[in-house]
């Protein structure tokens, strides 16, 4: 579960980027984070496991985000980034998957173990020796997938996954998130995709709570959408 | 733009080969660490008048190169890119000391074009050295053997950073080159004036894009000094290598093998 109260994060320059935001987000629920460009989703995202600073409370299973557990929060909460290549720097997929692992301390042979399983659920088992400049967007985005996952995250935070993908890789990646038991929050433009995965959705203004409801009502809701500077799913 | 694109795998393709599963791939990273080192300050001491002794250094890299069955273009061509350094460094030898120290049949070679040519081949020998180090052992491992060796954790991360932020630079660079040439008319370089705002757009990217790779790195729990990958255990064999690469070296430093051969062999 993952719980934020007046959650606010500023820049250096005093811009508030997010703004007393309040939310909470059950176990196992996938919600998706909507709002026009810079209405503050990859903030928030970022800021959730203390890479933005931030002041107010961010509890993540049961773990309130400080100084000292940070490393905690990391493991507990796994980040997905817009773009695969900020992600994969290895000079293979194997070494990218087992960078998180043996930060952990984890001993070879778990760290293989681990990126094997983890490689293998997500069927890119035949990318293991592979370099990251030489896949598809799809290929990396399911690489990044599994640099997270080899962390062993009950929270997945992503931001905007479903850019760079064709319409196939895109709908893999549908299909996978809707088998994956993670709490989820995910940050995206693309609503269709937000209707098809998640069941509840909060749309960001400015980086302010706007609106929060089941997506398949609220995504359809024009007049809603267009107040917040989006368009509705017609 | 294909050009660029392949220079920028290129960059990484030696990494690549780290991959392998030769014998020398799996020694231990350290023995292959200080083989080199030891390689490296034998060659480099030798006295830059003495040509005929650098013949036996040529062992290690063409004996590496076969074992671990990697391309020897693939080493040369970029250990060719230190010569015009080597090559900058000597010329003036060529000028300044023109006394007669060797005849190839006909041909008289100065003191000084001695000097460059040892210069020249020190380099092409030592940056090969290191290229091999490179391709037989994955870089996280080279690094952690240099925390072992006590070397201050700040330079092994700025190592480690600099290593990536080359290929983040050239893939920015490479995307704003492709963005000049689509508009620029038929000119394939940006003329001085634009060069100087493309170089600080080049830099402000690079950085901002280098910070979103630092976020995905602290995310999966990365912090300075942090030990991350655990070394294999030291076998016997990592003690034949040790002992014979590094022997090889201080023996080829110490004795001058060729003279020793010239006044030995019975012809």
């Amino acid at each position: 579960m993952v719980t934020i109260r007046d959650w606010t994060v500023q820049y250096p320059d005093a811009t508030v980027a997010i703004d007393r935001l309040s939310l909470q987000i059950e176990d196992g629920e996938r919600l998706a984070l909507i709002g026009a460009n810079g209405a503050g989703k990859s903030t928030l995202i970022l800021s959730l496991v203390g890479i933005l600073p931030g002041s107010g409370e961010v509890t993540i299973e049961g773990l309130t985000l400080n100084k000292s557990n940070i490393t905690e929060i990391r493991t507990k909460a796994g980040v997905i980034f817009q773009n695969p290549d900020d992600q994969l720097f290895l000079p293979t997929i194997y070494d990218d998957v087992a960078f998180g692992p043996r930060n952990l301390g984890l001993d070879e042979e778990s760290v293989r173990h681990r990126v094997e399983d983890r490689l293998e659920l997500l069927n890119i088992a035949h990318l293991r020796e592979r370099s990251a400049l030489k896949l598809s967007g799809g290929e990396k985005r399911m690489a990044a997938i599994a640099t997270v996952l080899a962390m062993k995250p009950d929270v997945m935070l992503m931001d905007e996954p479903t850019a760079f993908l064709d319409p196939k890789s895109r709908r893999c990646l549908i299909k996978l998130l809707q088998t994956l038991p993670h709490t989820m929050l995910i940050a995206t433009h693309d609503l269709a995709f937000a209707a098809e995965v998640c069941s509840r959705c909060l749309i960001l203004k400015d980086g302010r709570y706007f609106a929060d409801g089941p997506t398949q009502k609220l995504l359809y809701d024009a007049e809603k959408m267009d107040a917040a500077g989006l368009e509705a799913i017609s | 733009m294909a050009d660029i694109r392949s220079k920028i795998n290129a960059l990484y393709s030696l990494e690549q080969l780290a991959a392998g599963d030769t014998v020398l791939h799996r020694l231990h990273p350290l023995g292959k660490l200080l083989v080199t080192f030891a390689y490296l300050i034998c060659l480099l001491s030798l006295d830059c008048s003495s040509l005929h002794r650098l013949a036996p250094f040529l062992f290690y890299p063409i004996i590496c190169t076969a074992i671990a069955a990697i391309p020897a273009g693939m080493i040369l061509s970029r250990a060719a890119l230190a010569l015009p350094f080597a090559l900058l460094a000597g010329i003036s030898n060529v000028f300044i000391n023109r006394t007669p120290a060797l005849r190839i049949g006909g041909i008289i070679l100065s003191a000084g074009m001695i000097s460059l040519l040892v210069l020249a081949l020190r380099a092409l020998l030592s940056v090969s050295a290191v290229l091999l180090l490179v391709a037989v052992t994955p870089f996280p491992k080279l690094t952690e053997q240099l925390r072992r060796l006590h070397m201050p954790e700040l330079l092994i991360a700025l190592t480690e950073m600099t290593y990536r932020y080359l290929g983040i630079l050239a893939e920015e660079g490479a995307n704003m080159l492709t963005a000049f040439r689509l508009r620029s008319c038929g000119s394939q370089w940006p003329h001085l004036q634009l060069f100087g705002s493309m170089t600080g757009q080049l830099l402000l990217r690079s950085f901002d894009r280098a910070e979103r790779v630092y976020h995905a790195i602290q995310c999966r729990c990365w912090h300075l000094g942090r030990r991350q990958i655990s070394s294999p255990p030291w076998r016997i064999g990592d003690w034949i290598f040790l002992i014979l690469g590094a022997g090889s070296s201080l023996a080829f430093r110490q004795f001058d093998l060729m003279q020793m051969i010239g006044e030995h062999w019975p012809w």
